[in-house]
């Protein structure tokens, strides 16, 4: 079903649902979409290191990508996205991969959560901008001529 | 339009505030000159820098209404034009020390393969020095200002025997070396105005790798630090920030006679009368002051009565290829900032190796960004989600390589910018058009720069990330504009000698990029600093001889 059918849909419920459902709650949405790109492994996932909340401030400054990003959570709010098992979850967002939508909500995701000091630091183990005396660069010397 | 009468006339007017404008300062202030210098800014203050914040500090900084010192100037504030389909990209830092507050710190010496290659393949006119005037200059600013390098010396990069020692490269740049090596191609150590051992009074790097915010240390060249405070000392500087400078003026016996200004943030219009001036705003801003000079003797703009200013545009084109070499996936990430961007630099070697080629002149390569960065940048081109895909990007965050061929963009006469017809800006002068696109030759010269960096990262057996083969960044992106106001031995096709000075207009010099005739294939600061300070040697003798 899509948007415009839904809001077809629901100019026929009654005013309390409608306008409910009018300003869907999309968070829950984001932190799963977020979560199933990025999932809590040996290392936090995308909801543990606050992925949704750093994406909401993101696109507060980006108009079009907020439109596009909301446009494709009430989508997925359309088709129950919430209420499919995992599996299900995942051969959704697999059957949208390429989609624009799709490619703005994992790069978002991306900028984020490898942003965080969960993201950055723990899962991929950087450690720089800091302070060190000399600067030892390649040590292998496997690596060398 | 109201015109306030100054006390005096100034010895020496400098207009601009970068590597140029303070190498004049500098180098003028030290041997007895009195100079005054006009900066579009203000003084960027390193402890306003935003060096050491984290990622996720910066967000916070951000999240609390703070913001990190503005060193780019707002196209809002001072637009420009281009033509339909033709974009370009102006970088313009308007403030104390200019560009290079932010620069990218390479210093790669000129040869006389690039000073001679216009009289060797006959485009347009060659350099009207050659690589024994400017190797004393060289020598004496790696000196001055530190350049960290090797030992290596060849034709078309020629050695300094005043580098510090240069960094150790990461594990990524010397299996690119390596691979390189064995299919022929050499990969030598970067050369960087990045200190590693002190200089004077300036600190040594200590590796954070977060230059580009602006050094809160001052372990790298930057102008402010390194030239004008030295001259500021001497007691004979003069800065008047927030001018922004309009027009030379002219006298009635068609010198050079001071410099329309406005006030950055009231507008009000100003002048100060120089005996002698150093235009050094940026090679597109020192141009577009030289036209919007116009007066009866110079209907064309000051020194221009042939028709050479503002044309002969000329940048590099650039393009990024990445990779991921096998012996670091899965690794544990290492500290890689370093000195922020490339310990290592691939010379230009298309010029002897035999090989005939379809285009003119040739390109080097640069490595920024190889090992651990501070994003993951890369993982929006892994394809996929979920768990592989987080592990995937996991096992090649260690491993990623960079590679970014500089090829060198030919000077067309029609690559230009002008101020014929266009829109005034907030103070009523005239802002630029930039005209320029790149030609057949470079088309056919990136198609070669993308098959060697792939050709490295095969011999690398690298996995390479899929990239669109003779694509080029977006022009002007490499912020490394040259030419406009092109220096040449005859006066018919150029509009300075080879010391900067107008060949019109004697009390005129001009001594930032916008002098170079050609743009090479290598980054032209360390070229900028060493011939300015050959042109200024040369204005203080020509200023005590009494002749200028």
């Amino acid at each position: 079903m899509d948007r415009r059918e839904l809001l077809k849909t629901l100019a026929a419920v009654p005013a309390l649902s409608r306008a409910h459902a009018q300003q869907p709650d999309r968070a829950p949405l984001l932190t799963r979409v977020t979560d199933l790109i990025i999932p809590r492994s040996d290392t936090p996932g995308a909801a543990d290191a606050g992925v949704p909340a750093i994406i909401e401030a993101i696109v507060q400054r980006r108009p079009a990508a907020k439109s596009e990003l909301e446009a494709g959570l009430d989508d997925l709010s359309a088709r129950h996205f919430l209420e499919l098992s995992e599996p299900e979850q995942i051969a959704l967002l697999q059957s949208i991969e390429t989609t624009p939508f799709f490619k703005l909500i994992k790069d978002l995701t991306i900028d984020a959560y490898y942003s965080t000091p969960e993201g950055l630091a723990k899962e991929l183990g950087w450690h720089g901008n800091t302070y060190l005396e000399e600067f030892p660069g390649c040590t292998h010397k496997e690596h060398q001529e | 339009m109201q015109v306030k009468k100054p006390p005096k006339a100034y010895d020496v007017i400098i207009i601009g505030s970068g590597a140029a404008g303070g190498m004049a300062a500098w180098n003028l202030t030290r041997q007895g000159v009195k100079v005054l210098l006009l900066d579009a800014g203000t003084k960027f203050l390193r402890s306003d820098f935003w060096t050491h914040a984290t990622p996720w500090e910066w967000r916070e900084r951000i999240q609390r209404g703070e913001r990190p010192p503005r060193f780019y100037l707002d196209t809002q504030e001072q637009p420009y034009q281009t033509p339909p389909q033709q974009p370009f990209e102006l970088i313009r830092v308007w403030g104390r020390g200019g560009k290079t507050n932010v620069w990218g710190r390479v210093a790669l010496r000129y040869s006389d393969v690039n000073f001679t290659e216009p009289a060797r393949d006959g485009w347009e006119i060659p350099w009207p020095v050659r690589y024994k005037d400017i190797a004393p200059y060289y020598d004496k600013v790696d000196q001055l200002i530190g350049v960290c390098g090797g030992t290596d010396d060849q034709d078309i990069l020629p050695g300094s025997r005043f580098h510090q020692p240069a960094p150790s490269p990461r594990c990524g740049e010397r299996l690119m070396q390596r691979a390189a090596r064995g299919i022929g191609i050499n990969i030598v150590a970067g050369r960087r105005a990045v200190l590693t051992r002190k200089l004077n009074n300036h600190p040594p790097c200590h590796y954070c790798g977060s230059c580009g915010r602006g050094c809160d240390v001052g372990a790298f060249f930057n102008s402010s630090d390194y030239l004008l405070e030295p001259a500021y000392r001497t007691g004979r500087l003069e800065i008047i920030d927030n001018a922004v400078a309009a027009r030379i003026l002219v006298d009635d016996r068609g010198l050079a006679s001071g410099v329309q200004y406005f006030e950055r943030q009231s507008g009000q219009e100003r002048q100060v009368l120089g005996k002698r001036i150093v235009v050094a705003a940026s090679c597109v801003d020192s141009t577009r002051i030289l036209l919007n000079s116009k007066s009866e003797r110079y209907p064309n703009g000051i020194g221009n009565s042939n028709d050479v200013i503002g044309r002969y545009l000329c940048e590099q084109i650039r393009l990024h290829v990445y990779g991921f070499v096998p012996e670091l996936l899965g690794t544990a990430a290492l500290n890689d900032d370093g000195i922020g961007g490339e310990h290592v630099y691939m010379p230009r070697f298309t010029h002897r190796d035999g090989r005939k080629r379809d285009y003119l002149r040739g390109f080097g390569c640069q490595f920024w960004g190889s090992g651990a960065q501070a994003s993951a940048e890369f993982a929006k081109r892994i394809p996929g989600f979920g768990l592989d895909f987080k592990r995937g990007v996991k096992r090649r965050y260690p491993a990623l390589v960079a590679l970014h061929p500089y090829g060198e963009v030919l000077p067309y006469r029609d690559n230009r910018i002008t101020v014929e017809g266009t829109p005034v800006d907030r103070y009523g002068v005239p802002i630029v058009r930039i005209e320029y696109k790149i030609g057949e030759n470079e088309k056919r010269m990136a198609g070669e720069m993308c098959d060697t960096v792939e050709a490295i990262l095969r011999a690398a057996k690298a996995e390479i990330m899929p990239f669109e083969r003779g694509k080029v960044d977006n022009l002007g992106s490499a912020i490394h504009e040259h030419g406009t106001c092109r220096m040449g031995d005859d006066p018919k096709r150029s509009a300075l000698n080879g010391f900067c000075q107008s060949h019109e207009v004697k009390n005129l010099f001009v001594v930032d990029g916008a002098a170079f005739p050609t743009a090479t294939e290598k980054n032209p600061t360390l070229t900028i600093l060493a011939l300015c300070w050959r042109a200024t040697d040369y204005l203080a003798r020509e200023m005590k001889a009494g002749r200028v």
